[in-house]
């Protein structure tokens, strides 16, 4: 009996502590959407260690609640809302990613909860805070992209000399690629460098918009997530391809993603840099060096890149002042 | 050793004024080279240190820049990693460049914060900002201290970083070459002043010495010392030198006693003054004649000491006019001296400015012309003397050269040549005197040639006529005469002119009135005829009258022809008037009759309409009726003349006026009477004028018209004014006196009636048998026994021997003039003799004669005018009876 009470009682004093430190640690639940390439598990792994090096060890000291939503369109918006609604009171921060942010942002503007954007395009950041060097003043906060069409188009007319069509290829059913189109749409003419945008839909069809490339006479063209996911296909066109990515790729996996295809250059932020960002914030509210209020919005790491096998594919000269001005170059 | 020893030490010989003049000159070439040298290194080493510098910290930056540029081309320029990697990196390597050995750059933000520095960190934040604020200014190279040394930097903004990037070094480092180029400089011109003080002692032996002792010897020559000698060794040039100037001093030794005896050769005073003052320096020996002092008694005179002393002739004048010597370079003027005995000379002294011993002073010389002056000044006096003559004399006098320019025109003549003396003198006689034919105005040739020709007295015939300078034109008489000098030599000629004009006017004058006085007697004559014969025809038609009906025809009809018997009258009487200008015979009239009458006989036959208004209790006038019709006459006959041929209006009004004017007899009542015409007017220019005699615009006037009457109311001790408002024609105003003897109002039967009381025996006297005739016919109608005598002894004679007889006569008649004869005047007067109660009537038709207006003073009791009614002579003698 003693030998059993003794076994119980040693039992209990090995959960009881962990059942305190669960008491009394942080929850930060993630709220993220299907999106290749690891939506935006990359974020969480950043977030995680860097939490682990400032002292909020998982399990003990911080709690996580990842929920991913069940598809990359509209239709999980009430997966968003029910999370929200579900996590809104019990979390001590609420991070969402990408364009989940707005549909969440709209329950939780009218609580106290913090939330965290990591990371959304800086023209959505833009919707939700009126500017992104000051203090919100309000419980949200973030990382913000920043690969705005303006650069891209920059960097068009950097690679191909003299552009003067290039379309944007999107997915109407995306709400990331219909929020870049809007950004497009209301590019400045100084922003276009003298480039006549198209916009053409994936949503009526791959071979339509290869039929449309070409009536068209496009020199080069680009998209997020939509055409990422139909680049194989896009790659037919046989040109080039000068775009941003949204996804969540890293430095190390950029070379993998780009063998096929005709991307020859582009631009992109590795997101697990946003999730260690977002940890060195998260990590300052919880040790109250800050308030979400006073947390100002960072950028997210900006990497360029070329790429010369795809420009060698399309038998296209690369100027040495493009090559000398990125980051990466994909020989 | 104060500051004037040091002076007086260093100027105290050529020598150390030689060793002062080439420390000096040394100074003085090597001071501004050094000064201009580290000048131009300096500046040359700010602007390329600054240059250099400034690309030096560009050549460092650039890079930078480029980095930030390759960002945007790809849009990564706001890729804050990125960023902070090329901000990191570049100020690594800032932080490890130097610049030669102490150059370093540092970095320190917009707003004052040190990025990176090895120096200015120690300074504090007040001398940063300071710093900061020369910053801004990247041109320029900024100069500070930082805690051991002087620093100097160039900056350049650097926006991507919002700082300042600068190039400091230590300023010694930089400006090392300039601080080289002193220290050289310096030391050479050390060695240069230390080479140049050695060279000076051979110099002052073999030159300095010798001139000092040149020197020396110049100076006993100009203290007067020319004995002076002159030893030492002369070598070269100064040895020539030498010789020269003692050769010099022997020239200057002769010259000097020769000058001295030209100096006192002169009579004339010369004497040497201090410029300021005046003060005698020198003076020669003729001083002493001249002013009685010695030469060193002189000297020590102020020049108010030989001056009169009377204004302006005293010292303050003097310096006056010593003062006035920097302005020009010599002056003469007269003086009054004075000398020693106190006698007042006059001098004429000559003043000019000169330098003596370096010192600016004045020259005099003095000459005596006391007597010279005196005999300038008689002279003068004479010669005003004469010209005062010349110019007084009442008539024109020219002189002029035997050449005929004019010389001297006097003030008469420059008044009839319209040349002053000034604009006449040196003009030919000919423009002068110009002469011309008053008759056909030709050019008379001068009588000044002829004079001078033949070198007699010439004198111009009449008729000659002087044309003014303004053109005008008078006559002149004229005379020339030669001018001869005392070798009876023809020097010039002489003309003496009056105007005669005036003269001459007169002389016409004369002539007319005594023509018109001619014409008067005449008229006077045939007047007195005349009103014999008009006495006959007006008695005889009077007579006549009695015995018809009043109501017939032919009364009718000898009314008439008596009535153009009395203006028969009356034109004698004007006739007589006119002739004699006499007296008015005075009664009492009402002139509104007399103004009716004229004014009606006058407009007969012309269109000029009249009106008179007068009021119905028009005072009497004591007038001559005859004078005062002439005047209305005369008057209305120039506003018709004056009037156009179209017509006219001519307003007349009489009324009476009780104290118009000051005029002591008007102001006790008057009539006043106007004539206003509708005429043109008269001029104002020639308004005054119209009354004088023989003035008129009419080319066949008389211009007596408005004279006679002017005359005539003035006699009458009345007003005639004229006045001609413009466009208002002409308004003649006359005021005469009112009568304050008012006649009874007798009429001719009541007068009648009395003369009929008593038969009265009565003697005429009248050279006209046909007047006697008329008269005894009157008389007996008159029922009077009548006595007749043609002339004055007649008359007495026939008074004498009735009052013999015993039947004297009561009343006598007498004609006042008798042709021939003796006159009713002396008659009268011898008859009052015989009796002095005799009762005589001098009758004439000589109405204005002064017997006529005064009878009663001439003895008689009554007068009467021929010829008269038998009314008329019924009530003179009813008068007399009554008397």
């Amino acid at each position: 009996m003693n030998k059993t009470v003794l076994t119980i009682f040693f039992l209990l004093t090995l959960v009881l502590p962990v059942q305190d430190v669960q008491a009394k640690g942080k929850r930060v639940v993630f709220i993220r959407y299907q999106i290749p390439i690891s939506h935006f598990s990359t974020v969480m792994d950043g977030f995680k260690k860097t939490m682990t090096i400032l002292g909020y060890e998982e399990g003990k000291q911080i709690e996580y609640i990842d929920i991913l939503t069940r598809s990359a369109d509209k239709s999980s918006i009430p997966d968003i809302l029910d999370a929200v609604t579900e996590w809104k009171d019990k979390a001590d921060m609420i991070i969402t990613c990408g364009w989940v942010t707005m549909p969440a942002r709209e329950i939780l503007k009218e609580t106290k909860t913090p939330q965290l954007f990591v990371p959304t395009l800086k023209s959505v950041a833009r919707i939700i805070l009126p500017s992104m060097t000051e203090q919100p003043g309000t419980n949200i906060s973030g990382m913000y992209l920043m690969y705005s069409p303006e650069k891209i188009l920059r960097l068009a007319s950097l690679l191909v000399p003299g552009i003067k069509r290039y379309a944007y290829v999107y997915n109407s059913n995306i709400p990331a690629d219909m929020i870049f189109k809007s950004a497009y749409e209301q590019l400045a003419f100084a922003g276009r460098h003298d480039i006549n945008i198209h916009f053409l839909d994936l949503a009526m069809g791959v071979n339509q918009v290869l039929r449309k490339l070409q009536k068209r006479d496009i020199q080069a063209f680009g998209g997020i997530v939509g055409s990422f996911q139909k680049r194989q296909e896009l790659a037919a066109s046989n040109l080039p391809v000068i775009t941003s990515f949204t996804l969540d790729i890293e430095t190390a996996d950029l070379q993998k993603y780009v063998q096929e295809g005709n991307i020859v250059a582009g631009l992109f932020n590795p997101f697990r840099y946003c999730g260690e960002q977002a940890a060195e914030m998260t990590a300052d509210i919880f040790n109250g060096k800050l308030t979400i209020e006073q947390t100002v919005p960072r950028p997210a790491r900006q990497v360029a890149f070329i790429n010369l096998k795809a420009a060698g594919r399309l038998n296209m000269q690369i100027p040495f002042a493009a090559l000398e001005s990125v980051d990466i170059v994909i020989k | 050793m104060n500051l004037s020893n040091i002076f007086a030490f260093r100027f105290k010989s050529i020598q150390s004024l030689f060793v002062a003049g080439i420390i000096l000159l040394i100074t003085i070439a090597s001071i501004p080279l050094l000064l201009t040298g580290t000048f131009i290194i300096n500046t040359i080493t700010s602007e390329f240190g600054n240059e250099i510098l400034h690309k030096e910290l560009n050549s460092l930056i650039e890079p930078i820049t480029l980095r930030y540029k390759i960002l945007e081309r790809i849009g990564l320029e706001d890729s804050q990693i990125h960023l902070n990697e090329i901000k990191t990196n570049a100020i690594n390597d800032l932080r490890h460049y130097q610049y030669r050995k102490t150059g370093s750059i540092f970095v320190i933000s917009r707003n004052g914060a040190t990025i990176f520095s090895k120096e200015l960190s120690a300074h504090d934040a007040s001398s940063l900002n300071s710093l900061l604020t020369q910053f801004k200014d990247t041109q320029k190279m900024i100069e500070y201290h930082n805690a051991t040394t002087r620093r100097i930097a160039v900056t350049q903004y650097f926006p991507y970083w919002n700082a300042y990037i600068g190039l400091a070094m230590d300023k010694k480092e930089l400006f090392a070459p300039r601080d080289l180029f002193i220290i050289i400089s310096l030391t050479v011109l050390i060695f240069m002043l230390f080479f140049a003080s050695l060279c000076t002692l051979p110099i002052h032996h073999f030159i300095i010495t010798p001139i000092l002792r040149l020197a020396n010897y110049a100076d006993q020559l100009s203290e007067g010392n020319l004995q002076a000698h002159l030893s030492g060794t002369f070598i070269l040039e100064l040895a020539t030198v030498k010789k020269n100037i003692t050769g010099m001093v022997n020239t200057l030794i002769n010259r000097e006693e020769k000058y001295r005896a030209i100096y006192n050769a002169p009579r004339d005073a010369i004497v040497l003054h201090e410029a300021g003052t005046g003060r005698f320096l020198e003076a020669n020996e003729a001083i002493e004649a001249m002013y009685g002092y010695t030469r060193e008694e002189f000297l020590d005179l102020t020049i108010g000491d030989i001056s009169s002393g009377v204004p302006p002739y005293a010292m303050e004048e003097a310096e006056k006019k010593i003062r006035q010597l920097k302005y020009v370079d010599h002056l003469r003027f007269e003086w009054q001296g004075k000398k020693k005995n106190g006698q007042i000379f006059w001098v004429d002294v000559s003043l000019r400015p000169f330098f003596h011993d370096n010192q600016p002073g004045v020259l005099s010389v003095v000459r005596d012309i006391d007597d010279q002056k005196k005999a300038a000044e008689n002279l003068a006096a004479e010669k005003e003397q004469l010209a005062i003559t010349l110019r007084s004399i009442g008539d024109g006098v020219i002189t002029a050269d035997n050449q005929g320019s004019v010389i001297l025109v006097n003030k008469i003549a420059e008044k009839l040549t319209g040349w002053s003396q000034q604009e006449a003198a040196g003009q030919t006689l000919d423009n002068v005197l110009r002469l011309v034919d008053t008759k056909n105005g030709t050019p008379i040739t001068n009588p000044a040639w002829e004079a001078l020709s033949t070198g007699s007295h010439i004198e111009l015939s009449g008729n000659v006529s002087l044309i003014a300078k303004d053109g005008s034109k008078r006559e002149i008489a004229d005379s020339a005469a030669p001018i001869f000098d005392i070798s009876s030599k023809i020097v010039g000629v002489v003309l003496v002119f009056r105007d005669v004009t005036e003269k001459l006017r007169l002389e016409k004058e004369v002539l007319k009135i005594q023509k018109l006085e001619s014409v008067g007697v005449l008229a006077g004559g045939i007047a007195h005829d005349f009103n014999n014969l008009l006495s006959a025809i007006l008695g005889n038609i009077n007579l006549v009258r009695r015995e018809l009906e009043k109501n017939s025809h032919p009364y009718a009809l000898l009314a008439e022809a008596e009535k153009a018997s009395h203006r028969a009258r009356y034109l004698t009487q004007q006739l007589l008037t006119f002739s004699k200008g006499g007296e008015p015979l005075r009664e009492s009239a009402n002139l509104a009759e007399i103004i009716n009458d004229n004014a009606k006989f006058t407009l007969r036959g012309s269109n000029i309409q009249y009106t008179l208004q007068t009021p119905d209790d028009l005072w009497q006038v004591n007038i001559d009726p005859g004078q005062i019709g002439q005047v209305i006459q005369n008057i209305i006959i120039n506003s018709r003349q004056a009037m156009n041929e179209d017509g006219g209006y001519i307003e007349i009004t009489a009324e009476n006026c009780c104290s118009c004017t000051s005029n002591k007899i008007l102001s006790s009542g008057c009539v006043h009477v106007t004539i206003k015409d509708n005429g043109p007017g008269i001029p104002a220019n020639i308004l005054e004028r119209i009354f004088d005699p023989y003035f008129s615009t009419k080319q066949k006037g008389s211009g007596l018209g408005l004279a006679i009457c002017h005359s005539i109311i003035q006699k009458h001790d009345g007003i005639l004014v004229v006045e001609s408002p413009p466009g208002k024609g002409t308004h003649f105003s006359i005021r005469l006196p009112v009568s304050h003897t008012i006649s009874p109002p007798q009429t001719a039967s009541e007068n009648i009636a009395i003369a009929s009381k008593k038969q009265l025996h009565i003697l005429v006297m009248d050279d006209e048998q046909m007047l006697l005739n008329l008269a005894q016919e009157m008389l007996t109608v008159l029922e009077h026994s009548v006595e007749t005598a043609s002339n004055g002894s007649d008359a007495l004679n026939l008074y004498q021997k009735a009052m013999e007889t015993g039947n004297p006569f009561d009343v006598v008649i007498m004609d006042l003039t008798i042709p021939g004869g003796m006159g009713g005047k002396e008659a009268g007067t011898r008859l009052l003799q015989i009796d002095p109660r005799a009762k005589i009537i001098v009758a004439s038709g000589y109405s204005n004669d002064p017997v006529m207006a005064d009878y009663q003073n001439h003895g008689f009791s009554a007068m009467l005018i021929k010829p008269f009614l038998l009314s008329e002579l019924k009530e003179v003698l009813a008068a007399i009876y009554h008397q």
